[in-house]
């Protein structure tokens, strides 16, 4: 048991500091990453209630980024080792918002909005934030 | 070579329901800086076209509002203190 430890030991060492491997890994997050952002997500499964339909749709915002690097140091005295390190790291974030709700019903379909009041209040708030500072400005400056 | 911005609008699988045949449109905006291991992916509804058993066909395109009154009350900002800035410069 110990023997088999000791050999699997190098071949782990190898598969980690392999830069090929961390790509594959990248590679997989970003497919992973790509599929929550699918054009297909952006309208939900239809939800039936009687003779009525109702199918939620959001818009997705999703975003990542990501690097890699591999450096050598200098090789040490009295030896033929030189030193490789690897490394990556990134980042990533996906919102989805609800935007609109599509009602059909045997009358007709129709478009009802999906309206965020929060983000509009922040939306004014900001902006009168924005014009107090440039009055204030104009005032310092008479 | 990929593209620096692709935008497309794409049609996904029709939903039926009982009196209609609904088929929606995505608006896709995808960014990728050629050389930079990154991407920005924005999807957002743009339309429906509906179809009756009939084969009446109508297209009902897809407000976001939240955005819309943020842009316009961010643009009202922005104007009004270039407005305010440019007034003052006139009285001095």
């Amino acid at each position: 048991m110990t023997e088999e430890i000791e050999q699997n030991l190098p071949n782990n060492e190898t598969q980690e500091n392999d830069p090929s491997n961390v790509v594959d890994m990248l590679q997989e997050t970003v497919e992973e990453f790509l599929a929550t952002a699918d054009v297909q997500r952006v309208y939900s499964k239809p939800i039936k209630k009687g003779e009525t339909t109702i199918i939620p749709a959001a818009e997705i915002i999703a975003g990542m980024g990501f690097g890699v690097g591999v450096g050598s140091g200098s090789q040490e005295e009295n030896s033929d080792h030189v030193p490789v390190s690897s490394g990556g790291g990134g980042g990533g974030k996906s919102v989805a918002r609800p935007v609109a709700l599509i009602i059909a019903e045997p009358g007709g379909v129709r478009v009802e909005p999906v309206i965020d009041s929060t983000k509009i209040v922040l939306a004014a708030l900001t902006t009168a934030g924005f014009i107090v500072s440039t009055l204030l400005r104009i005032k310092r400056g008479k | 070579m990929d593209e620096l911005i692709r935008i497309q609008t794409r049609a996904i699988p029709k939903i039926s329901t009982k009196n209609y045949e609904i088929t929606p449109f995505v608006k896709s905006i995808r960014i990728q800086p050629p050389g930079f291991w990154g991407i920005l992916i924005w999807n957002r509804p743009s339309a429906i076209a509906v179809e009756t058993k009939q084969g009446d066909q109508r297209i009902i395109s897809i407000t976001n509002y939240t955005r819309l009154a943020q842009l316009i009350i961010l643009g009202i900002g922005i104007v009004g203190s270039i407005l305010l800035l440019v007034f003052n410069r006139k009285n001095n």
